[in-house]
């Protein structure tokens, strides 16, 4: 493990000082804060929960996406484009440690990124002059499940991008592939949507509006841990499918 | 210590290496030379690690790409065709992070660091960044970075291509410096820079090798004769007739000034005339001011080697 926590660091700091990283969360952050905004004129004295305003519109959920499949591009089709990769492929390193030590980069990345939206909260308040009280545990909750899907995200952006070799097919790939997750809904049979068993478990936009709502499914944690582990392994074959190309 | 036998890569249906075998021991700086698409680039790579070989066999020190991948990729130092690096990052960054992922204590990487530096001349852009190096100079980060574990075989491809001869130069003194106690594989298209690097050649055409030896063995693998040109002070006649007589010659030309007579001596591949020409000017007098052997040049063999025209 001493390896992966090696890779994680690595990649981590690396990518935490390139201006691309801190440009395109500068960007989700402005774009989430707008949103915010917008949805708080729209729905003033309507009976809306503030968790719902931060993370409920379909909007946020596709910033999310935007986001996850740029800060993904960092994982490997930057490494093909720069010919690093083969320097991977040549290190003591196995490919699951590479894998999961990127992984973990670009999942922290994310957190990182998204840490702002906790500030919306007190903003507001700050703002309106109105003491009321912060759902923390509901914001908290849902940041919780934002970072699960982003990592069920971020997971499947990696084994997507391991398939492209330049980075915008790879973005365009990413982005459909987490589109098509969050409305798988539309794609499956009506029944499905109204009885849902382990249909939920596919269904992203489902489980996104659950933790917006501050609801803390078990379903859903363990559909984001298998989705998860099992995009990594993909992507784990799929780099081990590259010594045999 | 290296041991290839019988090595195949195909890329789809087609066969990128084709039954290569070869063994090779510390000490020799192989030459994989051959012209573009023979498949040096695809050795490399398969002694590398970084690729799977189709079907045949590979081993370093008993050691097994397949079966023993890490620790066999531990043994070897590889500088890719384009000398790739992480650009954002300076070079002291770059050393000690891919000091790190060799599995290095840093007290280790410190010191290997110091020598990599001295021996790759990088002391004065330790502090810069990468993207901002010339070619040259990113060349030798790429030399330093596989050199950084110290690692008993290198393996480097293409490590003087689209350098200017003084750097091309510079690398290739590198490159001797480092022979010592390692073997180094070098994949190169152009032959002239393997000469005088490299103790043996193998040469590699349409994925197949046609041929393995020290460039000398090579050269005299292609044509029938050898030349010996001299510089002698004698009578012109007088030198081509005794010239003609001695043992295994089988073409005397002569020219050159009045006093000092230039000849040309092809004589038989694989014999050595030079003593049997000394005894002859000593017995007639003959002051001799120059005698050197005429080599082809190595490209000319290559090219002869492969079919081409000699």
């Amino acid at each position: 493990m001493s390896r992966v926590r090696m890779i994680w660091k690595r990649e981590f700091l690396r990518a935490l000082f390139q201006p691309s990283y801190a440009f395109s969360a500068a960007v989700f952050t402005a774009m989430t804060g707008l949103n915010f905004w917008k949805q708080v004129h729209d729905q003033s004295g309507q009976d809306v929960t503030l968790n719902l305003l931060l993370f409920g519109s379909l909007f946020f959920w596709v910033l999310v996406l935007l986001w996850v499949s740029v800060v993904t591009l960092r994982t490997f089709p930057e490494e093909v484009r720069s010919g690093t990769l083969e320097l991977w492929l040549a290190a003591p390193v196995r490919e699951w440690e590479l894998v999961l030590g990127k992984f973990a980069a670009v999942w922290l990345l994310i957190v990182l990124g998204t840490l702002p939206l906790a500030v919306y909260a007190p903003l507001l308040r700050w703002a309106e002059a109105q003491p009321w009280p912060i759902p923390w545990v509901e914001i908290w909750t849902a940041l919780a499940g934002l970072w699960g899907i982003a990592g069920l995200l971020a997971a499947v952006g990696m084994a997507v991008a391991l398939v492209f070799e330049t980075p915008l097919p790879a973005f365009l790939a990413v982005f459909s592939a987490g589109l098509l997750l969050f409305f798988a809904e539309s794609f499956v049979p009506f029944r499905w949507t109204v009885t849902p068993r382990w249909g939920y478990s596919v269904m992203l936009i489902q489980q996104a509006g659950d933790w917006s709502r501050g609801v803390a499914d078990t379903r859903s944690l363990v559909a984001l841990a298998t989705g998860m582990a099992f995009f990594l392994f993909l992507s784990v074959r799929l780099l081990q499918l590259k010594r045999l190309r | 210590m290296m041991t290839v036998v019988q090595l195949t890569r195909r890329f789809g249906g087609r066969s990128a290496i084709q039954d290569l075998t070869f063994s090779a021991c510390e000490g020799e700086i192989l030459g994989l030379v051959g012209p573009n698409g023979s498949g040096k680039t695809t050795t490399a790579r398969l002694l590398a690690g970084v690729l799977e070989p189709t079907s045949g066999h590979l081993s370093l020190y008993g050691r097994s790409p397949l079966r023993d991948a890490i620790e066999y990729r531990a043994l070897i130092g590889y500088l890719p065709e384009t000398a790739p690096a992480w650009g954002e990052l300076r070079v002291r960054e770059q050393l000690m992070q891919w000091a790190a992922i060799q599995g290095m204590p840093l007290r280790r990487s410190l010191l290997q660091m110091e020598w990599v530096l001295g021996v790759c001349g990088l002391e004065p852009c330790l502090e810069r960044r990468i993207e901002t190096l010339s070619r040259g100079y990113r060349q030798r980060v790429g030399l330093a970075m596989a050199l950084l574990s110290n690692p008993k075989v290198m393996i480097l491809d293409e490590p003087t291509a689209g350098l200017d001869p003084l750097q091309s130069e510079t690398i290739r003194e590198t490159i001797l410096r480092l022979r010592q106690g390692r073997l180094i594989v070098i994949a190169t298209h152009r032959v002239e820079d393997a000469e005088g690097v490299c103790t043996r050649l193998l040469v590699l055409h349409q994925g197949r090798l046609v041929a393995d030896g020290t460039p000398d063995e090579l050269r005299r693998r292609t044509g029938k004769t050898e030349t010996l040109t001299a510089e002698i002070r004698g009578c012109r006649e007088l030198v081509r007739e005794r010239c003609r007589s001695l043992l295994f010659v089988e073409a005397v030309e002569v020219g050159g000034e009045e006093e000092w007579v230039r000849v040309t001596l092809r004589h038989r591949r694989g014999t050595d005339i030079r003593a049997d020409l000394f005894r002859l000017a000593v017995r007639e007098g003959w002051e001799i001011r120059e005698l050197r052997e005429e080599r082809p040049p190595l490209p000319r063999v290559i090219a002869s080697l492969l079919g081409g025209s000699p």
